[in-house]
């Protein structure tokens, strides 16, 4: 049954290569102005499964839905809703910039005027005016990144799937990229995100997604895989205190000594730990209530598979 | 309309390589030498010529000649320029591109088809203005050059054709070329190892494109030589159509 809220949604895919299952039975689905942090270790499925995604290969089994219509079914869908940009960004290396612009634009039925204000807003919001007649063969590493990643957003789809997007560019690009992953969220793009990097995720991801051997180890808010604290009492309180206290959003008590709470935004452990201790509660210990994201990582990538153990 | 972008692109891409362009260069400098050549051998033996009747004009001594050295300059010509339309958009991973730009495979292969054959068929105007440059001054057959005009465009056609399909099979561009040279030379001899062998004779007399080539070029169209171009087309055309599909299976 399709989600009829959900702008992608990918219903049991799996994708057999060279008598293996690269992807397995994997499900989700994902809403307009999310940013999925897809991750895992080389091998683990990732560009599999954006490359099914992207329409340019066929699941082996389940669908894959974009607008609420099956890819296999309605190729065009894939022209009109879906930005792509591979990893390392093949272009044609014999055109120039602007040709190629030009060429993906052609490609995804963009003609005239239309074509001349997309290819201008990107060559502008991409900082690429000034390589607009280079060749993209010469290009460096981070400008045939950013290109591509120009080819991806020319005709403004409403789905973005990126793989290692941040690969080559240097920290100001990288900082600039963030930026414009978050303005694309904000104007209701969803955007797939492939990268080795966490900090990338965490800092622009609204939910992260582990893929480890095929399968969906994790799929969850971001915010639940580092948000909130476990507060240790020297000695038994009453709950009501603590969700009494301002920086308090929740609190939920695990036993007589230990408390897991949210915080209100704006919050942090420095502002509860003032809190409680000014509020004259026996505060013990205070840490991350739920294993950052790192941890959660490391735990999955390192799992051995039944078969394999 | 996809077929169309496809095709402009691949024109662009063809337009702005110098492979390409050198390729056309050479050709039409050799063609040229031997027009040259030609003409001045028919315009020594032109006024004996004049006096036999029914005897061989300039369409037959110079145009028909001259588009039959194309053709067999295309038999290398065709690989060349095909070889790296779909092996080579494999190789740099381009290929996936212009599957999730929602592209069926048929608009794929019939886009790139299309450029080849617009390159081939300017090559083949360039060639055929030779001897039409010289309308004024010489009397041209021109049923006869129309016929061969024809066969040419046909056999240019097919013999891209097969280019494009060893390409979309092939994993690297130099084993399409090579396999497309071998495919079209195998094609050119057929009827030469059928007469050998005897015993696929009139099979291998039938696979021949040189025969019906040569039909046309003697300004006799014949449906059946016609036919033979346009299923050889549709062959190439349908076995590149059904391995660029099976990459989006494959993988």
């Amino acid at each position: 049954m399709p989600d009829s809220a959900a702008l992608l949604e990918l219903a049991a895919v799996s994708r057999r290569l060279a008598g293996r299952n690269v992807v397995a039975g994997l499900s989700l689905t994902l809403a307009p102005g999310e940013i999925l942090g897809l991750l895992g270790v080389n091998g683990a499925g990732k560009s599999t499964t954006q490359a099914m995604i992207a329409g340019a290969l066929a699941p082996s089994a389940g669908t894959v839905r974009v607008q609420g219509r099956d890819l296999a079914a309605a190729p065009d869908v894939a022209r009109r809703a879906i930005g792509w940009l591979p990893e390392r960004a093949p272009l044609w290396p014999e055109l120039t910039v602007r040709e190629h612009l030009d060429a993906c634009g052609h490609l995804r039925g963009l003609r005239g005027p239309a074509l001349a204000a997309a290819r201008a807003r990107v060559l502008e919001r991409l900082d690429l005016g000034a390589l607009s007649p280079r060749l993209a063969g010469v290009l460096s590493l981070g400008q045939r990144q950013r290109l591509g990643l120009a080819c991806a957003l020319l005709h403004a789809p409403p789905l973005l799937v990126l793989d290692e997007p941040a690969n080559g560019l240097d920290p100001l690009q990288a900082d600039a990229l963030r930026t414009l992953l978050r303005e694309q969220a904000a104007a209701g793009t969803a955007i797939v995100l492939s990268t080795h990097v966490l900090t990338e995720v965490t800092a622009v991801c609204s939910r992260v997604a582990i893929l480890h051997e095929g399968r969906l180890r994790h799929d969850a808010p971001l915010a639940a895989a580092g948000d909130g604290l476990r507060v240790t009492l020297a000695a038994p309180v009453e709950l009501t205190r603590i969700t009494a206290l301002a920086p308090v959003a929740r609190a939920e008590s695990e036993n007589a000594r230990h408390v897991r709470v949210t915080l209100r935004e704006g919050a942090d452990a420095a502002t509860l730990a003032r809190a409680l201790v000014g509020a004259g509660l026996p505060l013990a210990g205070l840490e991350p209530a739920a294993p950052p994201l790192e941890r959660i990582f490391f735990a999955i990538a390192t799992r051995r598979t039944e078969a394999a153990a | 309309m996809s077929t169309l972008a496809v095709m402009r692109v691949e024109l662009r891409r063809l337009g702005v390589r110098p492979f390409a362009w050198t390729l056309a260069a050479l050709s039409v400098a050799w063609l040229a030498w031997n027009f040259l050549i030609a003409v001045a051998g028919f315009l020594k033996v032109q006024t004996r010529l004049a006096a036999l009747p029914e005897g061989p004009g300039f369409t037959d001594i110079v145009a028909v000649p001259l588009l039959a050295q194309l053709a067999q300059l295309a038999i290398l010509l065709a690989p060349l320029l095909t070889m790296s339309m779909l092996a080579g958009e494999r190789r740099a991973g381009t290929l996936p591109l212009l599957r999730a730009a929602g592209l069926s495979p048929r608009a794929i292969v019939l886009g790139k088809y299309f450029a080849a054959l617009a390159w081939m068929l300017l090559l083949l105007i360039a060639v055929a203005a030779m001897p039409a440059s010289l309308a004024g001054t010489t009397t041209l057959d021109w049923g006869k050059l129309a016929a061969a005009l024809l066969g040419m465009a046909l056999a240019l056609g097919a013999l891209t054709a097969l280019g494009l399909a060893c390409s979309a099979y092939a994993s690297h561009p130099a084993l399409a070329a090579g396999a497309a040279l071998a495919l079209t030379l195998a094609l050119w001899a057929a009827s030469l190892g059928g007469s050998a062998a005897r015993m696929a004779g009139p099979l291998a007399g039938y696979l021949a494109l040189p025969g019906h080539l040569e039909t046309l070029m003697r300004g006799l169209v014949a449906s059946d030589d016609v036919l033979y171009f346009l299923l050889l087309i549709a062959l190439a055309l349908a076995l590149a159509v059904r391995r660029v599909a099976a990459d989006r299976e494959r993988g």
